[in-house]
């Protein structure tokens, strides 16, 4: 009986020890991970499950995605910076890796990581209701000086990137909102388009339903150009004020990974960039389809963590 | 009308659309059974699965997985008391109590049967009212959820049983925890001691899964250990008899309409709408000792109400384009993918693909409820694995099924904790369900009550006498405290 | 010992009681640090001190029925030792999380623990085979969970 016992044993544990051994042949011999640092079902999933999917017929290896969330994406963001430098754990990098470090919820940022290349971008926009009396961004702006504090304008979140769209706002129009912070731009809009306050700040597709259908109305986006999706809204650099911290996309590794890697890794994204799909995805989500390689993304993500390290600190202190 | 109605109809009846379905439905079944996997998580990783196909047949399948696992998540909240979903927290309350005495089939059936009831009268709604009740969802805001969940917080003395002072102490805990993380409003970081992994707050189906699954296998061992495993009984019938039918109706309709409610208003979802539904249902019943104990009602109620609050959700999605709870929001995404904004607009410009969703989600729904009724007699069968192999699984389960939500080993630790602290507290005689409704209801009412004071800029009794649905809210909250008391008084 | 047992104080609840009445007054003091914020924009203190208060409030309600006898419930851990085997065994399975080879240590966790309630060797590796081999088709091939 015993004996039976134990060979049983011993062959459940040969059993389970068949684990999947591959050769290493050159690079990508095996199945690349790819760590999204927000919940499934939000943008971010979206953005790195629709890529992994495209960049997976180029490397002809299964890209797995994974969620990590917590934290803004700190975690997400420290546990691919820990990972070896080989090429098989990718990451995610959303605006969030340029402002984690000044929020103060891990060590990471742009300068430890390994910057592949940036896919989109989703400016803000500032919404009220069809049958809000203001007309226009210059309209509002002289409704909140008039009464600083009146207005009550919600956001997505005390230290998202809408909210510091928001602050962005205050500052380079010297006015004073108060602020109604959600969890999440659905909750803002609904509390927008439910009266409960007067203006709301999100990503330009977040609101796109509800402004194509006469319920909200654009008065301004905070960015340099002009939004695809709404050709007709002026934009705050348009208008004289010289702000907007639109979000963006991006992906990155572990610093160290060799260069012909890295070279391999940038044309699959950038096959995946140009191929009609993603530019489809794009227009369906409202993002900007917008390219960085190595180089560019990395001055550029470098230069954000920068201006966010500077900016949030002094921003939070002005909303107290 | 019926030209979209039927064209509708007929952009579905495919054998590649049903197809896709009745694959959903399998998978929203696996998804929703196994604790750790909630609907949500089965519908966002299968999106990207739908990219290449078209937009009827994705839908299907997607619609497939939310419509299958909210009646699944009921089936091991029935046979072993663990929650499989969030949503049916209230479905193990009657369900398990009811399969000990060995009426498992039964549960089982109930479940599968008014699942379906729940749905399809939700999806009715969704059909021909969608607006009314869209627009009353927007009626919502920081004021009125702050009354929703102070009426929520009242019902932990009714689903304390007689141990009301420990139960609402036990609820005073789950709100305790819920504070735990970045603070909602200010993001100030609190009772996180340092570490990033709690920013965000203790996840709450890991607790769930240590405070039903793994407790319940310490008490368990506590109870029956050294016992003789009581023979297998029959497994009794599946579909309730006439009697029954009628005890459950009103329950059922209560349920329904309940949890089509709760399920539009965005950021209450099943699970606080079956509560609300169990414990009205409870209040107003005759047989008022048995809830909790392995009441049908309180079963029918839950089982309708976690699963109405599925057509609630979608309409507030549909209408609005704001979701109604966290599996409707992950659907936006992929409608989005297909080209498909919902929104106001969607239903003057797509009448036909309105009724599309509708007749998916009903044929869903009688799909379902067909897998559960065949499914009944099998998995009840289950309970006649030996004790010790079943501890085993539901340990191994939770623990892997705690890990697999967010990829982090804090959430299997946050699992076992909460194990060990459910088991002492059902020990000390402690009542858990106040502690799940806190955990739920602590961060909505929190931000809520801090949001609706800034807008009424620090003015309590303008919060609280803001709009009619408060004051509703308000008076509902004072009876179901004031209630109990008053009849204790009349009785001694 | 001889006193009815009504008037004995019960000694669960002054227990539970106590460590309630104890969360309470960490909570009240610890949400008192926090910032507190102004009547129109409260801070991050304002809730976890109104539950404290309330938990100290609640917690010597119970204390007060407890030391006059009126509940009944007892606290008993009925086969303490097989809960701490099957805990402990739990905990060690987890302290190793994460660090590789996850089936085998798996299936020897399960059998272990089958083992430990007794059942046969041969029972034992069975089961916790087939265990481990659902988990891993389900989580590890099915959904890609990264098990190590």
């Amino acid at each position: 009986m015993r004996r039976g016992g134990w060979r049983a044993l011993i062959v459940g544990v040969a059993l389970s020890h068949v684990s999947c051994h591959q050769e290493e042949g050159p690079y990508p011999s095996k199945e690349l991970k790819l760590i999204v640092q927000a919940s499934p079902g939000g943008i971010s999933d979206t953005v790195s499950r629709f890529m992994a999917a495209l960049i997976e017929k180029d490397l002809g290896v299964p890209v797995v995605c994974e969620n990590k969330p917590g934290a803004s994406g700190a975690l997400a963001f420290s546990y691919v910076a820990r990972r070896a430098p080989d090429g098989y754990t990718l990451g995610h990098a959303p605006v969030e890796i340029a402002v984690v470090r000044a929020l103060g919820y891990a060590d990471v940022g742009p300068d430890n990581m390994g910057l592949i290349c940036l896919v989109s971008k989703i400016p803000a926009v500032l919404v009220v209701r069809e049958d809000a009396p203001w007309n226009s961004f210059e309209e509002f702006l002289s409704a909140a000086r008039r009464e600083p504090g009146r207005l009550i304008m919600a956001h997505s979140g005390t230290g998202s990137i809408w909210h510091f769209n928001s602050l962005l706002m205050e500052q380079a129009a010297d006015v004073r909102v108060t602020y109604l912070p959600y969890g999440g731009s659905s909750q803002s809009l609904a509390s927008l388009l439910g009266g409960h306050v007067d203006a709301a700040i999100a990503g330009t597709g977040e609101a796109i339903a509800n402004v194509q259908a006469g319920r909200l109305k654009v008065l301004a986006v905070f960015d340099k150009a002009r939004s695809r999706l709404y050709p007709e809204a002026p934009t705050s650099y348009e208008l004289g004020y010289e702000f907007g911290a639109p979000a963006w996309s991006g992906f990155f590794t572990p610093v160290g990974v060799p260069e012909e890697i890295l070279d391999r890794l940038e044309s699959a994204f950038h096959k995946g960039f140009e191929s009609a799909e993603w530019t489809k995805l794009c227009e369906e989500r409202g993002m900007e389809a917008v390219y960085m390689g190595r180089d560019e993304f990395r001055e550029f993500a470098l230069e954000q963590a920068e201006f966010f390290s500077e900016e949030i600190p002094r921003l939070l202190t002005l909303e107290r | 009308m019926t030209a979209d109605l039927l064209t509708g109809l007929l952009a579905i009846l495919q054998w590649k659309v049903l197809g896709f379905l009745a694959v959903g439905v399998l998978l929203g079944a696996v998804f929703g059974a196994l604790p750790g996997l909630t609907a949500t998580m089965g519908v966002a990783i299968l999106t990207p699965l739908t990219f290449w196909v078209s937009a009827e047949q994705g839908l299907a399948m997607l619609l497939g997985i939310y419509c299958g696992a909210i009646p699944a998540g009921g089936i091991p909240a029935i046979l072993i008391n663990v929650p499989g979903t969030p949503a049916s927290i209230a479905t193990a309350w009657d369900g398990y109590p009811l399969a000990q005495k060995g009426h498992a089939g039964l549960a089982l059936g109930i479940n599968a049967l008014l699942s379906a009831v729940g749905q399809l009268t939700s999806i009715f709604f969704l059909a021909v009212a969608a607006f009314p009740i869209a627009s009353f969802a927007l009626r919502f805001g920081p004021a009125e959820y702050f009354g929703l969940a102070l009426f929520g917080i009242s019902l932990m003395a009714g689903v304390s049983g007689e141990r009301v002072g420990k139960g609402m102490l036990a609820g005073m805990l789950g709100l305790a925890l819920a504070t735990v993380g970045l603070d909602p409003m200010t993001a100030y970081p609190r009772y996180t001691f340092g570490h990033s992994e709690f920013l965000d707050g203790i996840a709450f189906v890991p607790v769930m899964i240590g405070l039903f699954g793994l407790a319940e296998v310490l008490v368990q061992i506590s109870e029956r250990w050294g016992k003789v495993e009581p023979a297998p009984g029959k497994l009794g019938r599946i579909w309730p008899d006439a009697a029954q039918w009628k005890r459950m109706f009103v329950p059922m309709l209560t349920g329904a309409g309940i949890g089509t409610f709760v399920g539009a208003v965005p950021a209450a979802g099943g699970d606080i709408g079956s509560v609300i539904a169990w414990e009205q249902t409870r209040r107003t019943s005759r047989r008022k000792a048995e809830f909790g104990k392995g009441s049908l009602e309180g079963l029918a109620a839950s089982c309708a109400a976690c699963n109405g609050a599925i057509g609630g959700a979608m309409t507030t999605m549909l209408t609005l384009g704001i979701p109604g709870d966290a599996p409707s929001a992950v659907l936006i995404g992929a409608l989005l993918i297909h080209g498909i904004q919902p929104g106001p607009l969607l239903f003057r410009d797509h009448r036909s693909f309105i009724f599309s969703i509708v007749f998916l989600m009903a044929f869903a729904a009688i799909l379902v409820m067909l897998v559960g009724l065949l499914g009944a007699k099998p998995l009840a069968r289950a309970l006649r694995i030996p004790n010790p192999w079943l501890w085993a699984g539901i340990v191994l389960f939770g623990t892997v099924g705690s890990y697999a939500l967010n990829n982090a080993v804090v959430d299997v630790w946050a699992m076992f904790f909460a194990g060990i602290a459910g088991f002492l507290l059902r020990k000390a005689d402690v009542p858990l369900g106040p502690l799940v409704l806190g955990l739920i209801l602590g961060p909505m009412m929190e931000s809520n009550l801090r949001r609706a004071l800034i807008l009424s800029r620090g003015d309590w009794l303008g919060t609280l006498f803001s709009s009619p649905i408060v004051v509703f809210f308000l008076a509902a909250t004072l009876l179901s405290l004031l209630l109990p008391l008053l009849k204790k008084r009349r009785t001694t | 010992m001889s006193e009815p047992a009504s008037a004995v104080p019960n000694r669960t609840d002054l227990i539970v009681g106590g460590l309630f009445l104890a969360l309470g007054v960490y909570l009240t003091v610890s949400a008192s640090m926090l910032p507190s914020g102004s009547g129109g924009l409260p801070g991050a203190g304002f809730f976890p001190r109104g539950v404290g208060v309330a938990t100290v409030l609640l917690s010597v309600v119970l204390l007060f029925n407890a030391l006059k006898g009126t509940a009944t419930s007892r606290f008993a851990l009925e086969h303490g030792r097989v809960i701490g085997g099957v805990v402990g065994l739990t905990f060690v399975y987890l302290l190793l999380w994460g660090t590789g080879l996850f089936a085998l240590r798996t299936f020897v966790f399960l059998a272990l623990f089958l083992r430990f309630l007794e059942q046969s060797w041969r029972t034992s590796a069975t089961v916790a085979g087939a265990l481990t081999a659902t988990i891993a088709a389900a989580f590890q091939y099915g959904l890609r969970v990264s098990l190590e």
